[in-house]
Order: C-alpha cells, then structure tokens, then sequence
C-alpha cells in the first residue's frame, strides 16, 4: 500500500477530534435543555412538602398543596414588615403580571410569621393592593413553625424599642413549587421582577 | 496514479481540519454565549440532601447573603443613586429634588398603604456636598403618629430589622435609603396613602437643621 502511515494517522486523529467535538457540544445542548439556567437556585432533586393546613386569606382552609398544576411562589413574612416584605411581595407580583396569559398559571402565597398580629383579613387588605390573586396564610403558631422549618425558613420576636412592640427577623427568600407541588427554587431576596419572572417561565416549561 | 490519489488525500485531510476548526470554533462561540450553567450556586446545592423521600428535609440551604444593600458609597460620584443593585426596576424613580446647604435629597418617595395597614415607609438618597459631616436624627411627618430612622440588615439571608438613632451622611458622601436598607418608618397611618398623593416629611439634621420634603407616594 502506497499511502503514507502519518496521513493516515492525522486522519483518525482529526476524526476522533471531530467525534469529541460534536459529543461536547450535544452535551451541552442535553444539559442546557434538561436544568433550566435560573437566576434562583435550582433544587435537584426537588424536595417534598409537608401538607400542613392552615387558614387563607380567604377564610379558607388552604395546604401549600392544594395548587397542583400551579407553579407556586412562597414567602415567609409579616404585615409590620415595612420594608422587605412589601419589597417581596411587590417583585412576585410584578413578575406574575410579567407572564401574560401564563398568570393564571402561578400561584402567589405569602405565609405569616405573625399570627398573633396577622388575622386573614388583614393578610386579605394588605395584599390585594399588590396582586388580587394573591393568598395570605395564618393560623396556629405552631403549624406555621413546622412548615417555615420545612423550608428551612428561620423566624424570631425580636423586642425593640420600636413604637412598632416586637420585630419579626426571617429569612427573606422565597420558594418556587413546580407543578407537583415540590420545592423547586430558591429565589434570594432583590431579584428583580424580570429575574424572577425568566425564572417562573422556566419552571413552567418542564 | 500516485499523484492523483495523493492529491484526492490531500484534499481529503484539508478539508476535515476546515471542518474541525469550524466546529471547534463554533463550540467555543456557541458555549460562551448562552452559558448554561446547570447548577446556578454550587455552595448552598451541595447542602441540600439527595434524599427527598424524608418529609423533614430540615435545612434547605438559605442563600448566601446579599450584597448587603445598606448606605450607599460615600462617594460623591453617584450621581444616579438608582443605579444597579439588582433592584433597580422595583425602585421607582419620581425626580423630585430639595436642597438646604450643603445637603441635596432627592427621588423622596413613600409606599402605598391603608391607614388600615398603618405602615408604611419614606425613602430617598442624600446627598452631602460640604465639607462637614451631617447627622439626620429624626424625621416627622403628618400622616404618621410616629416616624423612626430603621435600618433592615441581612445576615445569611435572615432579615432583621432595627431601629438606629441616626443616620451618617459624610461630607462628600452620599446616603442611600432604600428598600432592604435604610429607611425612614411611617407608624400608625392618620389616613390612606394612595399612589401618587405626596407628603410632607419634615427632617431634623444635626448641622442643617429642619428641611421640609415632599415624598411621593408610589405604587407598591
């Protein structure tokens, strides 16, 4: 055989160098496809909730899985919560408006870590003025301990000298629930509306 | 002969390493771009246990803490104190402005609440010019039984909020209140405060003394 052996060569080279290539590439398409890139933090697996019934802002019983179908967004806070809380809550509702006909589609649900001075009417009047469809959550102390350690969500009286009485310091992230009603996301506090509303696109997609 | 086949080889193994460099560069163009990161923070999801079977996952990783929005850099060159921070679309920017000496506030604006939500919050960027470091004490304002100087802070992404006796405005500096950080607190609302209304916020320096300022009430 004429052909000279170090042709041969750098043809199976160049080919195998082809072959990693395009491996890589599909790769990288495979994985981009199967974990969404969020702003949050993507929880994989995702991480079951418990059912824990408390009363809504709606005088209704209500689970955090009752929304099943719905991509659900939780936070922990309080009324008296001037600053954050409003914060939260005015970003969540901006994004949801964000998603057009997909709204209908994700569930806003701020959970109390004030009960004492937080009755489902009050949740109702504070949060309508950010979204309508928003749900508050409240009830009994201990119920809404076990489902903020669930979430791993730190909450504490703070005595002040605030003519506000007590302070409440929580976490101040918030949790995305994909339609199985698992934990899915993390959403850090100062996202803003358009971040967090790529990343509920996202969850809405798989 | 010989040199026909070796030329076909020739051009054979020509035109793979076009195709090779090609694909190579378009991987490195096609990987830089859209960055599909598929783990976003490698820290905290190395703490989340795999086994989601257990109904009492009790530490689900709290985020890494923020870049704790709190005062502003004492530096004069901010001139648009709304600027970046991540938050830059949830703040609203209303343009008014009021000077006293050697102090310029400006974007004052107020959340909207119910006077049955009986909170609410003033914000604004102060900005000092002079030479001599000021002190906002305290603030009044009519449409709040009382009014204090807060400051929320994050800590592992825990937020705490507290009452400060003053705030520092440097010379040469400039103080940003806003959300996440400080604020000036409105508590037990005299009446509603809708979006768009404006109130009159009276405050009390060390050095300037009393400077009236009207803050515009925005959606929340």
């Amino acid at each position: 055989m004429p052909a000279r052996p170090w042709l041969r060569r750098l043809v199976v080279a160049q080919l195998a160098a082809i072959a990693i290539v395009v491996a890589v590439i599909g790769w990288s398409l495979w994985q981009s496809r199967a974990a969404p890139s969020l702003n949050g933090m993507l929880l994989d697996p995702p991480q079951e909730i418990p059912a824990i019934q408390l009363t809504g802002s709606d005088g209704q019983p209500h689970t955090l899985t009752d929304f099943q179908g719905k991509v659900t967004v939780v936070f922990f806070g309080y009324t008296h919560c001037p600053d954050v809380c409003p914060m939260t809550a005015s970003t969540m509702a901006r994004a949801r408006a964000m998603l057009g006909n997909q709204a209908d589609r994700v569930q806003l649900v701020f959970v109390s870590v004030d009960p004492e001075r937080d009755p489902p009417e009050r949740l109702a009047s504070y949060l309508a003025k950010y979204d309508p469809t928003f749900l508050g959550l409240t009830g009994d102390e201990d119920r809404i301990r076990e489902l903020a350690t669930a979430f791993g969500v730190h909450y504490a009286k703070v005595e002040s000298t605030s003519a506000l009485g007590y302070l409440v310091e929580h976490t101040s992230s918030s949790f995305v629930l994909d339609t199985q009603g698992k934990l899915r996301a993390i959403l850090p506090f100062g996202l803003t509306p358009e971040q967090v509303a790529s990343d509920l696109r996202a969850l809405l997609r798989r | 002969m010989r040199t026909v086949r070796d030329r076909i080889r020739g051009w054979f193994v020509l035109s793979l390493t076009v195709v090779l460099a090609s694909l190579v560069v378009s991987a490195c163009g096609g990987a830089s771009e859209p960055t599909p990161t598929p783990v976003p923070s490698p820290t905290p999801a190395a703490a989340v246990q795999p086994s989601s079977s257990e109904p009492t996952p009790t530490a689900v990783p709290t985020p890494t803490p923020m870049p704790t929005p709190t005062t502003a850099s004492a530096t004069p060159t901010m001139d648009h104190g709304m600027s970046g921070h991540g938050m830059g679309s949830a703040m609203p920017n209303v343009g008014n402005e009021f000077q006293t000496g050697t102090l310029v506030i400006r974007n004052v604006w107020a959340r909207a609440a119910s006077q049955a939500d009986a909170l609410s919050a003033v914000y604004m960027v102060i900005e000092n010019t002079g030479e001599q470091p000021d002190r906002l004490l305290h603030a009044h304002c009519d449409a709040a039984g009382t009014v204090e100087l807060h400051e929320t802070k994050m800590e592992g992404g825990v937020m705490k909020m507290q009452p400060v006796d003053g705030i520092d405005i440097p010379a040469k500096g400039t103080v940003e209140l806003k959300p996440g950080g400080l604020h000036v607190m409105l508590i037990g609302l005299t009446r509603d405060l809708n979006p768009g209304d404006e109130i009159e916020v009276e405050l009390h320096f060390d050095k300037a003394g009393h400077v009236p300022v009207k803050a515009v009430v925005q959606k929340p």
